[in-house]
Parts: C-alpha cells; sequence; structure tokens
C-alpha cells in the first residue's frame, strides 16, 4: 500500500465511519483513517458507552483492502480448473463473455441447467448476492438453492416452537438474569451481536452463575462460567431431555405459565416419563449417550429451573448436528416449561444469537430486506411458493448442501433438472459445504462456472470468469445492527481498488449487456435514500456522520413479552397460536425422524455407528477464530496470531503417542487433512477440533494440508434437512516425516 | 502523575483485538514484535481445567530499568504523565550496544534473538551482559534480580563455577576476559535483597519429590515452587546442599553463605528434610502414595572410584570425597605430615589445600597429565601453589608402599602415553623403569566419583548405563520408570555445579509437563548455537583495560584457618570491571526487563520497540489504542491512583507501576509464561 507523497503532503488525514459487516455475528462501528487515498488506521467506537467495538477482524481490514490476493481485475480462466491460471481481461470482454454463456446454457439446456449460490460476505443492503438473483430470474429463471447453513436447526425448531424466527432479548437484557447456561455458545470468538461478551462479563461480575455445556471449553466459557460440562458432539437433545425429566418428576416446573401459554405438556411428559415406550428419559439413561454424569444433568436441571429469571443461551453449535433440530426443540421447551420466556432476565432459547436474518423486531430493517426484490423465478412458476416456514417443500430447489450432488448426478439423481452452469455471489462453495473432494468433482464438470469474487479463494480457482467485485470500503450501503439498537451506515472509503466494482455496478452493467430492460432505475445514492426512508431514520446526517444512529427505547427488548402480557391478543403464528411443546405441524408429516415433541433420535456417525470401529473420534467444526466463515484467511496479522491448530484432548494424544505441536492427520473414508495439533485440557477426550473455514491446500496425494474441516464432513442432511457440520466420525494419527 | 494499565485477567477472552489494534496503529508489520502480546495458559486435569489469558504490554515502569542500562540513553520516561518512550534515532546509533554481525553467527539469528557467547555457553544461560550491566550502574538488587531468574544459588556459585562463560569471553581477544563469576558474587554478596524472600503462592495442585538437595535438587526445587507447586527436598545427611555443602571446604565456600542461599529457597516455600535417607527413610514407593505426582533423583557422586594398585587397603589411605564430607560435618579428621594427593580435579585440589589447613607440612599433587589438561580451575591451581603445594605432572601412582600396615610412601612412574578409551577410561603406559617412591604418611585419592546408588537396586524399574549412573532420556530427563526423573551428577556422572543446575532446571520443566498431563517423551533436543561459534569483531575505539583483581587473604594467614581466601570485589572494582564489558550481543533492555518488553524486528540493527502508551492518542485525551479495542472492557487505563481506586488493589511488583488482575497475581517470569494465582470466583 504505498502513499502517493505528494498528495500526503497536501491532505490532511480524514477519519471517516463506516459499519463493518463481514458475516461474522456482529456489525461494529470502525472509525478509518484516509490519507491521500489510502486507508491508514482503523479505530472504533470510543463515544458513550455501550460502544460498538470492532473486533480483530473489523480491527484488520486495512490488510483486507490491500491483500495482494485480492482480485482486482476481471479474470479469465487460461489452466485447467482449480490450476489457479487465470489472465487478465477488460470488463467489456468479461462481461460479454458472462451474458453470452447465460445465454448460450439457458438455450441449450434451458433455465434451470443454471444454478445460482449466493452467499453473505460483507453484508449490505444494497450490494449483496441478491442482486445477481434478480438479473438470473429476469433473465429468464435459474435454479435457486434453499436451506440455512448457519442454523438451520434452529429455525426451524424456532417455527416450530414460536411460529417465528424472531426469538431473542436483545443482549442487554442478559443483565437481568439470575443464571446463566450457555449452551455451545461462544460469543468472545463469534460475536453472537456486538457487546455480547461483555454483558457476560458484567453478569459474572454481578456473581451470577455461568455455566457452560460443550465438547471443548470456549473462549468465553474460559474466561466467565463457573462450570464446564463436557457434552460428546450430537448428544445435546438427550440431556436437555434428562433435564426435562427432572423438572418433571420433582415438579419444579411453572404449570401456572405452561397451562397458560403452551401447548403438549402432557403429552411430553408421558415421553419424558416412559409411557410410550417404556424408558424413562432419565439422567442416568442421558449419561450413556451424553457422557455427562447423571448427577450433573439433574444439579443442572433444578438450577435452571428454580433460580429465576434463567437465560439458557442455544448456541447454533449443538444445532449444527445429525439431530440438531431435537436440541433446539428440546431447550426451547425447557425454557417454556420453566417460564423463562417474555421475562426479563429470561430467554426462549431457540436459538442465541440474534442474528442479521432473524430476530430483528426493532425499527432496523433486516438484512434480508431487498431494495431490488427478486422477482417471480420463471423456473418456479407453477410450483407451490416456498414460505418462511418448517423446510417441507421446495419444488425444483435444490438443497445449499447438494449442489455438487446435483451437478453430478442430475436428472438421473432424482433432480429437477441437469445442471450445466454454476453462478456465485459473495460464495467460496468448495470452502464452505461439506465434502470438498465430491464438490471438486462437480467443480470439474459442470460446463460453465461464473464467479461475482473478492480474493483468489480455492473456489475462485476453478471458475471460467471472475467479476471482481470490491470490499464495502469502497461503496455506499445500509447495514443493520445485530442484536444491538442502531441503524448502521457503511460510507464509502476510499475509490474501488483496481477495477473492481461494486456489486450494484456489475449487476447492472451486465443486466445491460444482456439486454434486460427494468432491471434497474436508481442510482446507489437513491438505493441508499429509498431505504433510509423504510428504516424510518430520522437524522440521516448524523448517521452518515457518525456511522450509527442508536435507537432511543425505555428497556432492554425481550422477545414474547407482548405475548406472555396479552396472549388472546398477540397470539403466535404457530397453528395453536401458542408456545408448541406439542408441534400440530410436525404431527402432520407423521414423520419417526421429526416427532412432535421433542425426543431423542439416534444420530448418524456418532459413536453408536459401526464406523467408530474405524473411526473413532467426533469431529466438531465450530467458526473459525481469525475468519469471518471463509473471509480474512489470508490477513497476515491474523495468521501468526492464531495459527490454524487442531485440538486434541490429552488423553486421546496420549494413547496416539502425539505430542503439543505436531503435524497430525485428521481422517477418514471422505479425506484427509493435515495440521499441527493442540493437545489441550480444554478438549473432551474423544472430540476433536478443527475449526472451519481454513482454505484448503491439497498437495500430490490428495491430503489438505490447509486443513479445511470440510473435507472430512459429509454431505448427508440432518434431519429436518439442514447441515450437520458437527458430526462426523475421524481418526487422527501423527505425521511421521519432515522435520 | 504515573499513568498506568490495568488488565482485569477474568474478562479476557484471548480475542488478540487488542494486539491486532496495537499493530493496525503503530503499523507494524506481521513479524516478531507484539507491543500488546496476548498469553494462554492453561492446566490442571480434565474436566476441570483452569484457563487463563494474559494481556501484557510495558508497565511504564516507575524506575524503568530498561533506561538504566541502555548505553545510548535511548529510553526515558516523561515526566508529566510517566510513559516510557524510546528514542529511535539514538536507540542503536550509539556505539556498542551489540557488536555481532547477524551475518557471522551462523545459523543467523534476528537481532532481538541474539546472544552473546557467555550467555549461550552459560549451561543455565544467565541473563550475563544484562547483570554486568546493572552491576556497572551500581545497581546490585536489579543485578542479583536478573540473575535470580535462572540461578537458585548467586552467591554459591558467584563462588564455586567453573565459569565456562569467562572461557569464550570475547574481551579476552583484546586483553583479558570479564570476570563474570566474581562479578555475580559480587551482586550477590551487596545487594539487600537476598533475604526473607516470600513464599510464592501455591497455585497448582501437584506436589513434587526431589531427592538430594544439592545444586541439582535445589535447582528443580527452585524452579518448581516458583511455577506453584508443592516441592520437598530429602537429604540423606544432616546438612542440605549435597556436595555443595559436604564437598568443598570452608576456606572456598563459607557455610553462612550456602546455608543463606538454601534458606533463601526454602523461605520460597520449599521443604528440606534432612537426615530423610531413601530407602531406610521412605520409598519411591511410599512417596507415591503421599501424593508426590513426580520424583526428582538428584543424588549426586558420593563414592570416591579407587585407584587399581596394590595398597589402598592401608592405614593412612583415604578417598578425597570422604576425607572432605568427614571434615565438612565436623567429624575429627587427622592427616600426616606428608601428604600426597592423586588427581587433578577441584576434589584433588580441595583435598590437597585442606590437608595443609589441617597441620600437613607438605602436600603435594600427583597428576598423569599436564597442567594445561587439569580439570581443576585456574584459579584454584594458582592459589594452591602459592600456599606451598607441589604439583607432579605426567606421574602415575603404582602402587602405595607401607609398613606394618601403614602407609609410608607413593610409589609412581612417569607417564609415557595416555590412549582415551571408552567412557573416558584411559589406558596409560609408563615408562619402563622410572618406578621411584615418594615419601608421604597419607594418600587421599581423588581421580574420580561415581553415584552411589544402593537404593536403585531396592526400588528396581530404574535402568542404569554402563558407567554406574542413571539412564535417563537426555532431553526431558524422565528415567525408564515414569514419573521418575533424574539429573546432575547422578546421571552425568561427577561435574560441574552450573552443568547440575543446568540439568535440575531442565527436568523441573518435564517434570511440570508431566504433572499436567502434557506428553513429555520423544521430545527432540533443540539446536543452540555454541558460543565459541560466535563472532565479534572488536571496535577499534576499545580502550585496552586490565582485568580487576579480586582480593585474596596473604598467603600466610591462609594456612592457620579455613577462613574466605578470595574476598571479591569491592565496590569500585567490580564497577570498573562491570564497565568492561563489550555488551556483545547488545539489547540489554530486553535481557533486563523483567517483563520482555522490549522487542526487536527481524532485520539487521533493527530499533527497540516497546508501547509507548499512544503518546499521540494521549495529546488528544484519547485511550491507548488497545484499551479502547477491547471487546469485553478487560484492559483499562489511567493514573495509578484512579486506576487502583477502581479496580481494587494490585500487584506491584518492585519498580513497577500497577500491573493489575483479578487475584494479586505472583508475576515470576512473564517472558517464559506468567505465574498468577487462579482466577478462582467461589
Amino acid at each position: 500500500m504505498s502513499v502517493n507523497p505528494e498528495a500526503t503532503e497536501l491532505e490532511q488525514e480524514k477519519i471517516i465511519p463506516t459499519m463493518c459487516a463481514s458475516h461474522c455475528g456482529g456489525s461494529c462501528l470502525l472509525k478509518v483513517h484516509v490519507k491521500g487515498g489510502v486507508i491508514t488506521r482503523i479505530e472504533t467506537d470510543d463515544g458513550a458507552e455501550p460502544q460498538i467495538r470492532g473486533c480483530w477482524r473489523g480491527r484488520s481490514y486495512r490488510q483486507r483492502v490491500y491483500a495482494p490476493d485480492r482480485i482486482l481485475y476481471p479474470l479469465k480462466r487460461v489452466g485447467a480448473r482449480g490450476e489457479g491460471k487465470f489472465e487478465r481481461i477488460s470488463w467489456d470482454e468479461a462481461l460479454t463473455a458472462t451474458a453470452n454463456e447465460i445465454k448460450r446454457v439457458r438455450d441449450t439446456y434451458g433455465p434451470a441447467s443454471i444454478i445460482f449460490v449466493p452467499m453473505g460476505g460483507d453484508l449490505g443492503i444494497i450490494h449483496g448476492a441478491h442482486l445477481f438473483d434478480r438479473l438470473l430470474c429476469m433473465a429468464g429463471g435459474h435454479t435457486r438453492t434453499w436451506g440455512v447453513t448457519s442454523f438451520g436447526q434452529g429455525m426451524f425448531s424456532s417455527l416450530a416452537t414460536y411460529g417465528t424466527i424472531h426469538c431473542s432479548n436483545s443482549r442487554d437484557d442478559l443483565l437481568n438474569t439470575r443464571f446463566v447456561l450457555m449452551w455451545g455458545f461462544d460469543p468472545g470468538k463469534c460475536i453472537n451481536g456486538p457487546n455480547t461478551a461483555w454483558y457476560l462479563a458484567q453478569v459474572r461480575d454481578k456473581g451470577v452463575r455461568i455455566v457452560s455445556i460443550d465438547p471443548r471449553l470456549g473462549d468465553t466459557a474460559a474466561a466467565v462460567s463457573d462450570q464446564w460440562v463436557a457434552i460428546r458432539p450430537s448428544t445435546d437433545a438427550a440431556m436437555a431431555i434428562a433435564m426435562a425429566y427432572v423438572i418433571v418428576s420433582e415438579n419444579l416446573q411453572d404449570q401456572a405459565f405452561i397451562d397458560k401459554y403452551t401447548v403438549g405438556f402432557d403429552k411430553y411428559r408421558d415421553y419424558l416419563l416412559g409411557k410410550e415406550d417404556g424408558v424413562a428419559k432419565t439422567p442416568a439413561w442421558a449419561e450413556r449417550i451424553t457422557g455427562v454424569p447423571a448427577e450433573t444433568t439433574a444439579s443442572l436441571a433444578r438450577q435452571y429451573a428454580t433460580i429465576k429469571p434463567a437465560a439458557l443461551l442455544a448456541g447454533i453449535g449443538p444445532g449444527r448436528t445429525a439431530v440438531g433440530e431435537m436440541f433446539h426443540r428440546a431447550v426451547a421447551v425447557l425454557a417454556a416449561i420453566t417460564g423463562n420466556v417474555g421475562v426479563h432476565g429470561g430467554d426462549a432459547a431457540a436459538r442465541a444469537w440474534e442474528s442479521l436474518i432473524g430476530g430483528l423486531p426493532y425499527k432496523v430493517l433486516p438484512i434480508v430486506t431487498r431494495v431490488m426484490p427478486s422477482t417471480s423465478n420463471p423456473v418456479e412458476r407453477g410450483f407451490p411458493v416456498a414460505q418462511n416456514t418448517l423446510p417441507t417443500y421446495r419444488g425444483p430447489r435444490v438443497h445449499y448442501n447438494k449442489v455438487a450432488d446435483a451437478i453430478l448426478r442430475g436428472k438421473a439423481g432424482g433432480y429437477y433438472s441437469d445442471y450445466k452452469m454454476l453462478f456465485t455471489a459473495n460464495c467460496n462453495y468448495l470452502n464452505a459445504m461439506p465434502n470438498s473432494n465430491k464438490i471438486i468433482e462437480a467443480l470439474k464438470k459442470v460446463e460453465s462456472i461464473i464467479m461475482v469474487e473478492q480474493f483468489m479463494t480455492t473456489s475462485a480457482k476453478y471458475a471460467d470468469i471472475i467479476l471482481p467485485t470490491n470490499t464495502y470500503m469502497e461503496r455506499n450501503d445500509y447495514t443493520p445492527g445485530a442484536s444491538t439498537w442502531f441503524h448502521g451506515i457503511q460510507n464509502k472509503i476510499i475509490e474501488p481498488l483496481g477495477e473492481s466494482r461494486s456489486h450494484f455496478d456489475i449487476a447492472t452493467a451486465l443486466a445491460d449487456k444482456m439486454g434486460i430492460t427494468g432491471y434497474n432505475d436508481k442510482t446507489e445514492a437513491q438505493w441508499l435514500q429509498q431505504i433510509l426512508t423504510m428504516a424510518e431514520v430520522k437524522d440521516v446526517d448524523k448517521l452518515k456522520r457518525d456511522g450509527i444512529l442508536r435507537i432511543e427505547r425505555d428497556e432492554p427488548y425481550v422477545a414474547f413479552k407482548d405475548f406472555i402480557e396479552d396472549p388472546q391478543k398477540n397470539q403466535l403464528s404457530t397453528a395453536s397460536g401458542k408456545i408448541e411443546i406439542y408441534s400440530q405441524t410436525m404431527a402432520a408429516w407423521n414423520n419417526p425422524k421429526l416427532p412432535p415433541v421433542p425426543q431423542w433420535v439416534e444420530p448418524f456417525e456418532t459413536l453408536t455407528d459401526p464406523l467408530a470401529k474405524k473411526y473413532p473420534l467426533q469431529l466438531i467444526t465450530p467458526h473459525g477464530k481469525r475468519r469471518a466463515l471463509g473471509q480474512f484467511e489470508t490477513l497476515p496479522w491474523l495468521k501468526e496470531l492464531m495459527p490454524e491448530m487442531v485440538w486434541l484432548s490429552i488423553a486421546d494424544a496420549k494413547a496416539r503417542g502425539i505430542r503439543d505441536g505436531d503435524m497430525i492427520k485428521v481422517f477418514n473414508d471422505r479425506g484427509v487433512i493435515m495440521l499441527p495439533v493442540k493437545v489441550t485440557r480444554r478438549m473432551m477426550p474423544g472430540v476433536v477440533q478443527v475449526e472451519s473455514g481454513a482454505w484448503h491446500n491439497f498437495d500430490e496425494n490428495g491430503v489438505d494440508r490447509g486443513g479445511n474441516a470440510n473435507t472430512l464432513l459429509g454431505d448427508d442432511l440432518s434431519i429436518g434437512g439442514h447441515f450437520p457440520y458437527n458430526t462426523c466420525l475421524v481418526e487422527v494419527q501423527k505425521v511421521e516425516e519432515e522435520q | 502523575m504515573q499513568l498506568a494499565f490495568s488488565f482485569d485477567q477474568t474478562r479476557c477472552v484471548g480475542c488478540y483485538t487488542c494486539g491486532v489494534a496495537c499493530k493496525d496503529w503503530h503499523d507494524i508489520p506481521a513479524g516478531p514484535a507484539h507491543w500488546r502480546r496476548v498469553s494462554h495458559m492453561e492446566e490442571g486435569e480434565f474436566p476441570n481445567p483452569f484457563v487463563a489469558y494474559l494481556s501484557a504490554a510495558c508497565n511504564h515502569c516507575v524506575n524503568p530499568i530498561c533506561a538504566t542500562v541502555c548505553p545510548a540513553t535511548a529510553i526515558t520516561k516523561r515526566e508529566q504523565d510517566g510513559v516510557v518512550l524510546v528514542d529511535q534515532q539514538k536507540c542503536r546509533e550509539a556505539a556498542h550496544c551489540g557488536i555481532i554481525s547477524g551475518y557471522e553467527v551462523g545459523p543467523a539469528p534476528t537481532m532481538g534473538e541474539r546472544r552473546s557467547p557467555c550467555q549461550v555457553t552459560c549451561p543455565a544461560h544467565l541473563k550475563v551482559p544484562g547483570y554486568i550491566a546493572l552491576i556497572s550502574k551500581g545497581l546490585f538488587d536489579e543485578a542479583l534480580d536478573l540473575i535470580r531468574v535462572n540461578m537458585p544459588l548467586p552467591s554459591v556459585c558467584g563462588r564455586i563455577c567453573t565459569h565456562p562463560c569467562e572461557t569464550v569471553c570475547k574481551r579476552q581477544d583484546l586483553d583479558e576476559p570479564i570476570a563474570i563469576s566474581a562479578l555475580r558474587r559480587f551482586a550477590a554478596d551487596n545487594a539487600t535483597n537476598h533475604v526473607s524472600p516470600m513464599p510464592v503462592p501455591r497455585t497448582k495442585q501437584g506436589k513434587v519429590a526431589i531427592i538430594g538437595s544439592g545444586p541439582a535438587g535445589l535447582a528443580a526445587a527452585y524452579d518448581l515452587v516458583r511455577m506453584g507447586y508443592g516441592v520437598t527436598v530429602f537429604e540423606a545427611l544432616p546438612v542440605a546442599g549435597g556436595m555443595l555443602a559436604v564437598g568443598i571446604p570452608d576456606y572456598r565456600l563459607p557455610k553462612d553463605i550456602l546455608k543463606r542461599e538454601i534458606d533463601y529457597i526454602a523461605g520460597l516455600g520449599v521443604e528440606i528434610k534432612t537426615n530423610s535417607p531413601i530407602g531406610s527413610a521412605f520409598t519411591l514407593h511410599e512417596l507415591a502414595q503421599q501424593g508426590y505426582g513426580a520424583t526428582f533423583i538428584a543424588t549426586g557422586c558420593h563414592r570416591s572410584i579407587k585407584p587399581d594398585v596394590p595398597g589402598t587397603e592401608l592405614s593412612g589411605t583415604l578417598d578425597g570425597v570422604s576425607f572432605l564430607r568427614d571434615l565438612n560435618l565436623g567429624k575429627q579428621v587427622k592427616v600426616g605430615e606428608k601428604v600426597a594427593v592423586i588427581g587433578g580435579g577441584n576434589v584433588a585440589i580441595d583435598a590437597v589445600r585442606t590437608a595443609l589447613r589441617l597441620g600437613a607440612k607438605e602436600a603435594f599433587i600427583v597428576y598423569r597429565r599436564t597442567r594445561k589438561e587439569m580439570p581443576a580451575t585456574d584459579e584454584e591451581i594458582k592459589q594452591a601453589e602459592e600456599e606451598g603445594v607441589k604439583f607432579n605432572y605426567r606421574l602415575v601412582p603404582t602402587r602405595i608402599v607401607g609398613v606394618n600396615g601403614k602407609v609410608t610412601g607413593l610409589e609412581c612412574a612417569s607417564v609415557r602415553s595416555i590412549r582415551s578409551g571408552k567412557q573416558g577410561k584411559a589406558s596409560v603406559s609408563i615408562v619402563d623403569g622410572s618406578e621411584r617412591v615418594l615419601a608421604a604418611d597419607t594418600v587421599i585419592f581423588a581421580i574420580g566419583q561415581a553415584p552411589d546408588l544402593d537404593f536403585v537396586k531396592a526400588i528396581g524399574g530404574l535402568k542404569l548405563t554402563e558407567r554406574g549412573t542413571i539412564e535417563v532420556d537426555p532431553v526431558t530427563m524422565e528415567t525408564s520408570r515414569p514419573g521418575i526423573f533424574a539429573g546432575g551428577d547422578a546421571v552425568s556422572g561427577a561435574a560441574t555445579a552450573i552443568e547440575a543446575i543446568a540439568a535440575g532446571q531442565r527436568a523441573a520443566s518435564h517434570i511440570r509437563k508431566f504433572i499436567e498431563g502434557e506428553v513429555v517423551s520423544g521430545e527432540r533436543p533443540a539446536t543452540e548455537i555454541r558460543g565459541s561459534d560466535i563472532k565479534v569483531k572488536i571496535p577499534a575505539d576499545i580502550v585496552s583495560a586490565p582485568r580487576q583483581v579480586a582480593r585474596t587473604l596473604p598467603v600466610d594467614g591462609r594456612l592457620v584457618s579455613f577462613g574466605e581466601v578470595t574476598a571479591g570485589f569491592d565496590r569500585e572494582a567490580a564497577m570498573a570491571e562491570a564497565s568492561r564489558c563489550l555488551n556483545c550481543a547488545g539489547s540489554l533492555c530486553r535481557d533486563a526487563c523483567p517483563y520482555g518488553v522490549p522487542q526487536f524486528g527481524a532485520e539487521e540493527n533493527a530499533k527497540m520497540q516497546m508501547c509507548n502508551f499512544c503518546v499521540d492518542r494521549l495529546a488528544e485525551n484519547k485511550l491507548p489504542v488497545c484499551v479502547g479495542s477491547c471487546p469485553t472492557r478487560a484492559l483499562d487505563s489511567g493514573p495509578v491512583e484512579e486506576m487502583r481506586a477502581k479496580h481494587g488493589d494490585g500487584k506491584e511488583a518492585a519498580g513497577h507501576a500497577f500491573y493489575w488482575v483479578t487475584e494479586a497475581p505472583t508475576v515470576v517470569k512473564p517472558k517464559d509464561g506468567f505465574q498468577v494465582v487462579p482466577n478462582v470466583r467461589k
């Protein structure tokens, strides 16, 4: 990053605020110093508390903007797919080639053969992957994907139990709680809304007991929790069910609350007491599944039921398992039977992350708001419209996780179409989706690949044409606060680097090139104005000047408070209008894998699987600390501070003669990764942790030395059709080679 | 006013935002420099581990030691706010802050990692240039603090060390090496802070049994107790100190000096049980039953090897080790009028000089090699010569001659050649017909020692080497039995005190790993550069200055008592001697700082870097960037008094401004890993 010395002399340093929204789980205020058109430093909120302080990712964004591996010019592939050989082409060539290819595939194979995969990336309302969805719809249609990678199981359960995905309290309400149960929850690392870890530290300072349930002792738990309960991955539902058993059998439930606000308690009690299957779901029953001592489960159940109000913070990790839907159902029901829903200091326990997509019951537009809405997709015409409801039927859509499978098998494999073109935006698909080797096969097979990208990611190496998009520091946008009451604006800090363009510019130019009329009739500034009007931003100048505009309110927001105050007037959107311990919708499916009350359903690929003889360790793949999903991977500051390590328990290391710092292989039938190991007492024996999102680096033997967890994960879906990122069996072995 | 940082350990989630923000604000590239560092510690056992993150930056000390040692006065403390600043212009532009060329050192270490030949050569890697610089400035307490970082017995070591550091000292290329050992002794004798240490808080569950209270055992105990473990030392003899107590005569190492140092170690919390021989008083099995998680065997080499000549059964033959031990334990020890001592090591010299002090009219040494090859230090030999000891070189005993069962002489022959054999066993050929009898009524043999390991056989399971020493993994010091470690002379055979200390330290670090359940076996040794490989080019403008000579007792006064012969430097001589140090490696600030704050980039002649409290922000009334970045508000800064009022009373380390973590911590060695009172909130 060189600074023009003359410009530096002339130009004063400016400080421009913006709202970081890197799909990390938060969105925070950054104050960016610019001199001579170059970003020199980044500060964060230094105003009145609660400040919205940026984390290590936002603070290192300067290195991301100026990273040497950013793509600054349109590229055309000249080597083999995956080889990473490209040549620079002009925008006109790139857009023409893209337009022609879309038309060719559409006209030759039909529009459904174009499969479009969007993801988050830099989150803004104007500049998003959705622009290309609209474009492809207007160009004749395309195949969409369905499924929620981050928290599908949590959404499923929220909809089944509460009829909505907006189930979270605002974070400051944590200060009202008297007991915290963090279940697979690590906001110090995953942010989960700005200031969450800070509020937990304050809660702890007040003497509130905090317990963490997790196969590994996370960073936040290490700092704030009083107790760590280690649990086998994929078995959390069994523990929650056994807690309910203790509460019910010891009559600790809030019966008045249950009677007034819920339906189906009796059916659940019958299940718990074993009236259906003859098996009482006691803590001793659960211990055999979870590895958690029965007395610990029982004690936690009593504490949770009797210390009020109590906040059960259900992280999304335990949900991202083969039976994660039942975990989320079971904990939400725990909150309901103890009367912790809709009260200050409680928590509906639906899903602990008040994310950008759900749980924004404020006057802040959620990120899914679209100023340029998707028009109707010709491919989906005639199929039932996909509702924001329990996932049952998605017409011609392909599940996110099955894109590779769909490309490989097409109609013959039962899919709606054969798929010939892969179009991605903001999506490092190979990196983000399970079963890498299968995806590579598909990426080599599909006829054409177009990508809208910022970086030369592992996926980008397979693209035929790369359309370089810029970062949020190079454009104007609006972004909402996650879990926090504010509007955020992304002011343009610098001119786009190289020839990179904003999403908006790329999509508009491509629409022009394809001759699509009516695609866009406004400028970026006009769209921004429209959003600010929609969001009812009163003081636009202040928002632009400060980067943030807080929304005044009298008290912390609590989800379902209105329902609790008047359940008749403010009925829930469930079939019964109440909290559904027994889900009528699910009952109608009559699917033994998706029972209407929370039940223990045997997951695949856990210790009870015969495969465990060969691969005896359970793999969990939580978010990578130095990354936001796959982003930030190559930043030198972060790389050096947070080296990529497999976490392994001391017991498992000893049994295999592995020392701390050794290079080890983690492998199963799907693939092999190689990384150094951190032998730690923070891991439960029998469990291995590989942080997700590392970029692949396959060697000549097909061993992934980049250490991407997806090389090991399978692409089977959970019982409700979601991503079981934390259900996987592996073995580890010391690598005896290169000193 | 003094500004300070406050850090609440219980709030740190180890996210590194402070570090990234610091790098961004000060535009520090990826690389070795981290002004605001975060370290992770974990201990205990699953499922109840103790885990904590700690953040460290410059403490902006009240009396910054870095400023004191900087030869360029590049480090200053601002009066208005107590912020310590580095003048980048001055740093390393002053002459002679580091004269090693990075390109000549071999496996080129970076500037920040450079070590002087003395420090590299010292088995315990004492920070020699650092404490010498402090002595040269008259900061004897600080010098002793720095020595103590990795030296459990500073006064003792200052007296009896064989100082391999001086052998490689580059000053000798100009005139004479620095008197490193004597300076260390001076600091230890003249500092005021060597009494009544605070006991180290017991922060760890585990406890360790150490068998033998010699330098290896004491060194391991010293390190382990500072790590927070319970440590019990079992000593067979009635006095602690091992060979230091019973192998070295008072005129070299006065008993009160040794006692003072052992008392210091005991004061840290080490329990020392004398009259507790293993095998009779207790067994290893019992130790395990009593909850000792690991055992360190450091029983030394207390058995003299007998020469393979006829006549050793005669009355009047003594072995050197027993002779010195009996004397040191206050037993009646008698020698005749003419005393012959066989051997050329320190034990031989100690025995012959002791014999003179016990009334022998004549005492002489019989040694099979030349003076140059004698293992005893030059200083020892010189003092013995001054005292009238005669040295017979290249002479080997062939027979002890006696009449009526009593020694009357020692028959010797001239050595023609010596061929070294396996395991130090040499074969000597003599000049035919050169045998002659030297008159003597006492013959003391001091030709070598072996471990007295009868107990080892009793325990069983411990493998021995062919030499009869205990076999250990050379890196981890673990014996063939898991959890039983060994070191010192019992493993190496008779060697020096400083080697034993180094062995004890190495064992301690692996004992920690063993107790904490980490995998200790199979580690590879780190490759180290040798002190003699380090090339130093002495700048032309250095003026030759002779080595200061320590005062010694006049010869005629020595033999009438066991009073200490070497009196050591006086203040002026010590400071003058310390000023001779060339400071080969430079970066004294880094060595002297007990918190490891000063940092250097990777490039040649990198300037010192450290936290500057974001003085540019201070001027605008903004917080240091790390403080303003912390997501959980674990960091805070402001005037010390304000911090104390806001966050409660914290630990104030000597000379340091303010460093607060929730429960008062004991910060022992920040550079090598913090040690703190666990943040247990019950």
